[in-house]
């Protein structure tokens, strides 16, 4: 199958997507798929993206569209710091932008975890410690959708061992 | 709704590069608490920064004491001081956590204000930057652009002169602290033996300059970064010193850890000795930043020192970085040098192996082309590379017969900064300004390698 063939990739709420092959080999999880797939039993048969929403797995195949041309670069490599990142690309900044809803950028950051996409993952992890930057606990928690299941002795303890982190002389 | 699982909290967090967010963080639920505990108290830092300050200390601000993307506590202190703060420290059972120990006490060395009139006297022979003055000097003959030049170079005449009082004064204190540091040099041994025998999960050894803006501290001197006049001389940063104080420290206590940096390295300072030995011993990563490699240069005898330091290292080493020519202006100092100084056998100079070498950075250095390649080509394992500021000296053997030899091993290899190769003459000087500019997207597909540039660095991977 040529690159810039058409794939459909039907997402857990079976949306049916359309995206250019190079696009999805951006994703490893399914490249490695349609590479071990019988391509004559496959043709023309949606790929099932069963662990994705519609939603989300629209603005991830919208993101590999765009950076279909890039090298996949591994963003972890093992016996090296990672590089720390302190801003994202234009056009990765406004897609995020354009993201609006923090569960979708939840649902995002996932899908790019379930499906192998280093770059967006660590874009998608990046964007969401900056939306966490400053915000309280219970902020926090309500972003992130967390209920708290801390005991009062065990905040207690906390609180206690965070005092010794405070910055101090 | 949603939530993430823990291997990506694990991604955030270390994108919190604040205490206050860690602390926030921690109290989220059990899970967050377990997570954000770590960088919270992983990372010990003993610093002389603040200092230069006069107590009481400004609190520190966020993003100084630390790079981005590190946190944990940093406590200020002098190295004299060093066993009253380990006491301190130990009164907290957290210390136990600690596996990143950052060390850069304030420390008064010897000479500190010899160096600073030698860093006046050298700064009255720069040329003067004339980018400051009026532009609307408009008389013919230039001499106003002259006699302001002149002024400048006048009052760079009469600095110390006029700064006379004060650095006797700021000499009376260093003479007095050398002296008390001399004294408690086997306390500050035995403080730190007593703070590595609780460090239980210690893992990396972080050793960096203190560096000071001496301004702060004496108002009337007109500047006086550290850094600066820490270059003047040669071997005048302690950081090797200190290198082999905590290397006595953890051989006296059997502690070993996996991770080694060291800024303002000085390698002619550096012992072979037990204590050394151990510290080498078992180590995954090493990082060396140094000003002076003189001891690297083809002509140079091998320095024994550190090869047979990295001999102890040798069965578990996974990543080197050797930079050099320091952050400023971070271009090579001349001629050609080869790893094979540091990193072979007698009596021909045979690589030394490293069976789980993995990963290879090097910086700031001319370096001849047929020993790197033996070094990287002995190396069974090798699957990546980082170089910056390299420039090549060997004559017909640039940059496309270096990536031509590369090992099979290798994966992907990664350049930034400027990059140099083929001497304009063959007999000419090896620097780097008589040398061809190399770019790195010059490299044909031919040569099985694809580029990717992102911001100021190319990436290569093979052409499969």
């Amino acid at each position: 199958m040529a690159d810039n063939s058409m794939v459909t990739l039907m997402a857990a709420d079976h949306i049916e997507i359309q995206a250019t092959l190079q696009a999805v080999k951006q994703c490893a999880t399914l490249g490695t798929m349609l590479e071990v797939l019988d391509e004559q039993q496959t043709l023309g048969l949606p790929i099932p993206v069963l662990e994705v929403s519609g939603e989300a797995l629209k603005k991830v195949i919208e993101w590999c569209e765009y950076h279909r041309e890039d090298m996949v670069v591994e963003t972890e490599q093992p016996g090296v710091a990672a590089q720390i990142l302190t801003s994202l690309p234009q056009w990765d900044t406004e897609f995020f932008a354009n993201i609006g809803d923090k569960d979708l950028l939840i649902k995002i950051c996932n899908a790019s975890n379930f499906l192998e996409i280093p770059l967006l993952l660590q874009y998608s992890i990046f964007v969401i410690a900056q939306a966490l930057r400053g915000k309280s606990t219970e902020e926090m928690r309500a972003f992130l959708n967390i209920e708290n299941d801390l005991t009062p002795e065990e905040e207690q303890k906390i609180r206690e061992d965070n005092a010794w982190a405070m910055p101090q002389n | 709704m949603d939530s993430l699982p823990p291997e990506l909290l694990v991604r955030i967090v270390s994108f919190l590069p604040s205490t206050a967010d860690l602390i926030s963080t921690r109290l989220v639920n059990r899970r967050y608490a377990a997570i954000a505990f770590r960088p919270l108290f992983e990372l010990l830092r003993f610093s002389g920064q603040r200092q230069d300050h006069h107590p009481p200390w400004p609190p520190p601000t966020p993003g100084r004491e630390l790079s981005e993307g590190q946190v944990g506590r940093t406590r200020t202190v002098e190295f004299v001081k060093l066993p009253e703060v380990v006491d301190e420290v130990l009164g907290l059972s957290l210390v136990q956590f600690t596996k990143t120990f950052i060390f850069d006490p304030a420390y008064y060395r010897e000479r500190f204000w010899q160096d600073y009139l030698t860093q006046l006297e050298n700064e009255m022979h720069e040329p003067v930057d004339e980018v400051g003055f009026n532009p609307d000097d408009d008389s013919e003959d230039g001499s106003e652009l002259e006699a302001a030049i002149e002024r400048v170079l006048e009052h760079r005449r009469t600095r110390p002169e006029r700064e006379a009082d004060i650095i006797n004064a700021a000499q009376a204190i260093w003479t007095e602290k050398i002296a008390e540091q001399k004294e408690n040099e086997e306390a500050v041994d035995a403080a730190l033996e007593k703070l590595f025998r609780v460090m239980a999960a210690l893992e990396k050894i972080e050793i960096k300059s203190w560096v000071f803006d001496g301004s702060v501290l004496y108002p009337g001197l007109e500047a006086c970064p550290s850094y600066l006049i820490d270059a003047q001389r040669r071997g005048s940063f302690p950081t090797t010193f200190f290198l082999e104080i905590l290397a006595r420290a953890l051989y006296a206590t059997d502690r070993k850890i996996k991770d080694l940096r060291v800024s303002e390295f000085f390698a002619e300072r550096l012992h072979d000795s037990p204590a050394t030995r151990h510290l080498f011993t078992g180590l995954q990563h090493i990082r060396l930043d140094m000003l002076h490699v003189e001891f690297l240069a083809d002509e140079a005898p091998r320095f024994q020192v550190l090869v047979e330091l990295f001999k102890c290292a040798q069965p578990t080493l996974q990543s080197l970085s050797i930079m050099a020519g320091g952050k400023w202006p971070g271009l090579p100092s001349r001629g050609g040098h080869s790893l094979l100084k540091i990193l072979s056998h007698e009596p021909d100079e045979t690589p030394l192996v490293f069976p789980e070498l993995e990963f290879v950075q090097l910086g700031g250095l001319i370096l001849s082309t047929p020993p790197l390649l033996r070094f990287l080509r002995a190396q069974p394992r090798l699957k990546r590379l980082e170089v910056s500021h390299i420039y090549l000296s060997t004559f017909d053997a640039g940059w496309p017969r270096l990536v031509e030899g590369f090992p099979a091993s290798v994966e992907g290899w990664k350049v930034s900064g400027p990059l140099g190769h083929e001497p304009v003459f063959a007999e000419g000087p090896a620097a780097y300004n008589w040398m061809m500019t190399w770019k790195p997207w010059q490299l044909p597909p031919t040569s099985g390698w694809k580029a990717m540039q992102r911001k100021a660095e190319t990436y290569f991977e093979r052409i499969s």
